[in-house]
């Protein structure tokens, strides 16, 4: 399947009179005949752009994978849907990274809350060690 | 730079038991709305959760779902990526057959689940001889080139087809998306009502087993409520028991069970009932004239041969089959034990 959009030069979400100017220019008489045929008919237009959503995608899973070139990617599918790898690293490494850096958050966390606790608790001790010396002088 | 919020599915993926079952699913259930109408049926729901029943997510799906219908790609992306990873030998092969089941479920191989399964058999390494051999095997007919929607006579064609069809029906609907299951592109009537058939063949199968295993666990509940019951009455004699037996309706096939000897058992047992002893005893090694004290020295030795904490430090696949091979020795020991009993 060829990306009849990209070949007409314009967006997928050109509007119907952008698409017609398009078609009136296109020199390439095939092009030009499919595109009428399937661009200007309102069911098949609805079909025909679900289907280009899906191969974009796999044109976008697959430059980023590394899969550019496996034997099931060929014809006109795979000149007209693959871009070249847009400098995304891979997810997983992203998700790994995720989880380290939460991690490192929620261990810094524990360890100043550690810390508070502590403080707070030797705090605690020496103002009632004062409070006893001030208001019950006798007791030492 | 990344930012530091986990996405929905990121957070699907950590708290499942298994990521790899949480991204097979989104992908199967990716493919399953690629077929241009981008819905999830309630035909295509059950197909999954048929499929999917032993995954050992731990989640909803409605997150899944929405994932899958207007395709995140990120989310898509990194499923792929897990899948890589933990998908080898043969489970890809046993993930790539549910896939092929999962799109060629309904009527014809569309479009874009075409490209969606080739990406997967590219995205797992299978060589595309493999994946025919495995497609046609699942579809029962072979892999042809995907068609050209963007070319005029793909339309055509297939809407010609879908007039020849609808006037032989007798007319109602000339065109439209719920009869593609009968058309699709070059594909004749003939080829299209063979594939009917099939699946019709395929689906009264499946609802035949459902209802047998239906069968088998309720009968098996009543015998179990029997054997509560001869408990309960054990001071009764022989001849009230059968008599409440028979009140009860009991029927004698398959699991009869009162006053069996083991000699006695496949001589007098229901052919079902026999058959599946015969395969229990096959699946512990033994033969048919085997004693209650072989089959109980069979199965321990194959239990701890087979124990799946003795795979523990091995690979998760060998684990998986291991404790799949326990199971099954375990259910024909079982079996065989409520036969003897």
């Amino acid at each position: 399947m060829r990306d009849l959009y990209r070949r007409l030069d314009i967006h997928v979400s050109a509007s119907d009179a952008d698409i017609a100017r398009a078609i009136a220019r296109c020199e390439n008489q095939a092009v030009k005949t499919d595109a009428e045929e399937v661009l200007c008919v309102e069911s098949r237009k609805r079909e025909y752009d679900q289907l280009y959503g899906t191969l974009t995608g796999i044109g976008l899973l697959r430059a980023r994978m590394g899969l550019s070139h496996a034997p099931y990617w060929n014809g006109n599918v795979a000149n007209d849907f693959s871009i070249s790898a847009d400098g995304e690293y891979a997810r997983y490494a992203e998700l790994k990274a995720k989880v380290a850096r939460a991690v490192r958050v929620h261990d810094t966390w524990q360890r100043v809350r550690r810390m508070m606790l502590w403080s707070g608790g030797i705090s605690l001790a020496t103002g009632t060690g004062v409070a006893l010396l001030v208001f019950v002088p006798d007791l030492f | 730079m990344a930012s530091s919020r986990f996405t929905p599915f990121e957070r699907l993926l950590l708290s499942s038991r298994n990521e790899a079952d949480t991204a097979a699913l989104l992908l199967l259930a990716w493919l399953a709305m690629s077929d241009g109408q981008g819905v999830l049926s309630d035909r295509k729901r059950a197909l999954l959760d048929e499929l999917t029943g032993d995954f050992r997510h731990d989640h909803g799906y409605q997150l899944i779902v929405d994932l899958a219908s207007a395709p995140d790609f990120v989310a898509l992306q990194l499923a792929a990526e897990v899948l890589q990873r933990y998908y080898r030998g043969p489970r890809r092969e046993t993930f790539l057959r549910q896939a092929i089941h999962v799109a060629t479920q309904e009527g014809a191989l569309a479009v874009g689940q075409h490209h969606v399964l080739r990406f997967l058999a590219d995205l797992l390494s299978v060589a595309p001889e493999t994946f025919e051999i495995l497609f046609r095997d699942v579809a029962g007919y072979p892999l042809a080139m995907p068609e050209d929607p963007s070319a005029a006579h793909y339309w055509r064609s297939r809407e010609s087809a879908d007039y020849r069809h609808s006037s032989r029906q007798g007319g109602h609907s000339t065109h439209g998306e719920d009869s593609r299951e009968h058309t699709a592109g070059e594909k004749g009537n003939a080829k299209g009502s063979r594939e009917r058939h099939r699946q019709e063949r395929r689906y009264r199968q499946r609802e035949h087993s459902k209802d047998e295993s239906d069968e088998t666990r309720r009968r098996r509940w009543r015998w179990r409520r029997e054997q509560t019951g001869q408990h309960e009455q054990a001071h009764a004699g022989q001849h009230s028991d059968e008599g409440k037996r028979h009140r009860e309706g009991f029927s004698h096939e398959g699991f009869s069970h009162e006053g069996f000897s083991h000699e006695g058992a496949h001589a007098t047992g229901h052919a079902t009932g026999d058959e599946k002893a015969q395969r229990a005893l096959a699946v512990l090694g033994l033969m048919e004239n085997a004693q209650k004290s072989d089959i109980k020295r069979a199965y321990r030795r194959l239990a701890q041969k087979y124990h799946p904490d003795r795979y523990h430090a091995q690979s998760q696949e060998a684990m998986v089959t291991a404790s799949l091979r326990f199971q099954r020795i375990k259910n024909a020991y079982d079996y065989l034990m409520r036969q003897h009993a």
